[in-house]
């Protein structure tokens, strides 16, 4: 099912309500490109291909689908061009479409300079609550709290829901640990997997009993590639996802702002992609090249607008807040 | 060896042991690393609903599952009597199995039967079936604008909610899988 009318009235009315409160605090909106020379490396992307031709060379040559604004704003970063904001459509394939996905959607990223991950908090709290302050009443969540959510991380989650200490694990450490939680795993995984592994059926499946918002925080490094690693503890990285109802709603990092230690992670996943056999990508040589640039402390959030809005008016499935959803589209085509 | 690749909404697969029915998969990708299937899987013959989060490429063990219309016959206190109408043989299924489907099941019916290695495992119900009104009160008159219910009895015992206007005898059509009418026929 599509969204009906007033169900897109709704959506308008808080896509407005999110592009005023950015404007209050002075972001700068900006419209980067959706067409890309070079996409994300982040193995678990799959992404959409498609061809341009070169005017200079009238050669044809492979360009890409955005799957997030994360590289343009970076690059902006790189000249001198602080505090600014996004709406914006991001394109995954290879997921089910429907129920928490399409494969474009709408994505709201915005970064913050001088700040670190807990200023971004901040603005969410403040942003849904100036959301809901708005387009109240007629918001199904309008008397949900709006300030102070629970900040939990990792550690925590692991330490409450598995019973284990992961501050100081190392590989067999993780290897160990879910053997002794009885979850199927396979030899060749990767600690990502592995904590997915876990987090998906044991921690996850929590989350979604709670009643506000809440930020899961402090990501193993491994979990973290374009995120700083936290100060008192190098194998964990300063980045944190917004939870609503048991929904992922955003994810957020200080951001990585060493071009030689990006560099390397975004490497190390170009060498991923290729032992996995997965399509090899170009790495974006000028996003490394703008991080060279002396950037103050900033940081850097993408939170998804289609699933704000279901948490919001409180409506389940995806498709029910698009105008035209995937499978509708391409049904009938 | 089948693996999550082959997932789709309505096979069976083993799980520690029991025969499960997917109800729904999801591919995500949760961000970083690899890509998972959340299913949701449903204990056929308990009914019970658990949440499986699998990595994609995960082995899983497709049940020699098949389907068949079969005709309900009877029932005795511990079990449901059916026929195959393809072979006339009689087959049966315990009755905690039924559960709470037993109020429709009137003599007759077609349910289709899932088999397990040719055992009979589950049933389903069609999802709308027509039932005599046995027993209900008559309608107030000039309560019809107000689109007021009142209770009936079936036949099978079942009790659900009816329009005013409905009297015994009626047959009415209603959804086995949340109990409420549909429309007189």
């Amino acid at each position: 099912m599509a969204a009906d009318r007033i169900t897109l009235e709704r959506r308008a009315e808080i896509i407005r309500a999110i592009r005023g409160w950015f404007c209050n605090q002075g972001f700068l909106e900006l419209e980067t490109p959706l067409l890309l020379p070079a996409p994300d490396q982040e193995p678990s992307l799959n992404i959409l291909t498609s061809e341009l031709t070169d005017p200079r060379t009238n050669l044809r040559r492979e360009a890409y689908l955005a799957t997030s604004p994360e590289y343009n704003h970076k690059k902006l970063l790189g000249k001198g061009i602080y505090n600014t904001f996004e709406i914006t459509k991001s394109f995954r394939d290879g997921e089910s479409w429907g129920d928490l996905h399409n494969p474009e959607f709408t994505i709201l990223e915005w970064y913050r300079t001088p700040a670190d991950y807990t200023k971004l908090m901040h603005d969410c709290e403040a942003l849904i609550s100036y959301v809901i302050n708005v387009c109240h009443p007629e918001l199904d969540s309008g008397s949900s709290p709006t300030r102070g959510w629970p900040r939990l991380t990792i550690i925590e989650l692991f330490k409450q829901y598995c019973d284990a200490d992961i501050t100081a694990y190392n590989d067999a450490d993780w290897r160990a640990l879910i053997d002794r939680l009885g979850l199927p795993g396979a030899p060749a995984d990767s600690l990502s997997d592995i904590f997915y592994r876990i987090f998906l059926n044991r921690i996850e499946p929590e989350l979604a009993k709670m009643e506000t918002p809440i930020f899961v925080l402090d990501y193993p490094t491994f979990q973290a590639s374009l995120a700083r690693r936290k100060k008192d503890n190098p194998n964990f990285a300063e980045r944190f996802e917004l939870y609503a109802g048991g929904l992922e709603l955003g994810n957020a990092f200080s951001e990585l702002l060493d071009a030689k230690e990006q560099r390397s992670r975004l490497e190390d996943q170009h060498a991923y992609r290729e032992q996995h056999g997965l399509p090899v990508l170009p790495i974006d040589e000028s996003f490394l090249k703008a991080l060279e640039a002396d950037i103050p402390e900033t940081a850097g959030i993408a939170l998804g607008v289609d699933r704000l809005i279901m948490w919001l008016l409180n409506i389940e499935r995806i498709e029910d807040v698009l105008a035209l959803p995937a499978a509708e589209l391409f049904d009938k085509t | 060896m089948a693996t999550t690749a082959d997932i789709k909404k309505g096979i069976t697969i083993m799980h520690q042991g029991n025969p499960h029915v997917i109800v729904d998969a999801q591919f995500v990708n949760p961000g970083k690393g690899s890509s998972f299937v959340r299913t949701k899987l449903k204990n056929i013959t308990t009914g019970q609903a658990i949440d499986i989060t699998m990595k994609a490429g995960d082995s899983i063990d497709v049940a020699d599952t098949s389907m068949r219309n079969v005709s309900y016959l009877y029932r005795d206190d511990n079990n449901f009597y059916f026929m195959d109408p393809s072979n006339y043989e009689q087959l049966s299924l315990p009755a905690d199995i039924v559960g709470v489907d037993s109020q429709w099941m009137k003599e007759g019916v077609e349910v289709q039967m899932t088999f397990l290695d040719e055992a009979p495992l589950a049933m389903q119900l069609p999802r709308k079936v027509d039932l005599l009104i046995t027993e209900t009160p008559p309608g107030v008159k000039g309560d019809t604008a107000t689109g007021g219910m009142k209770q009936a009895t079936l036949e099978t015992g079942a009790r659900v909610q009816v329009p005013l206007f409905l009297a015994d005898g009626d047959v009415v059509r209603v959804n086995t899988e949340n109990g409420t009418y549909v429309e007189r026929v």
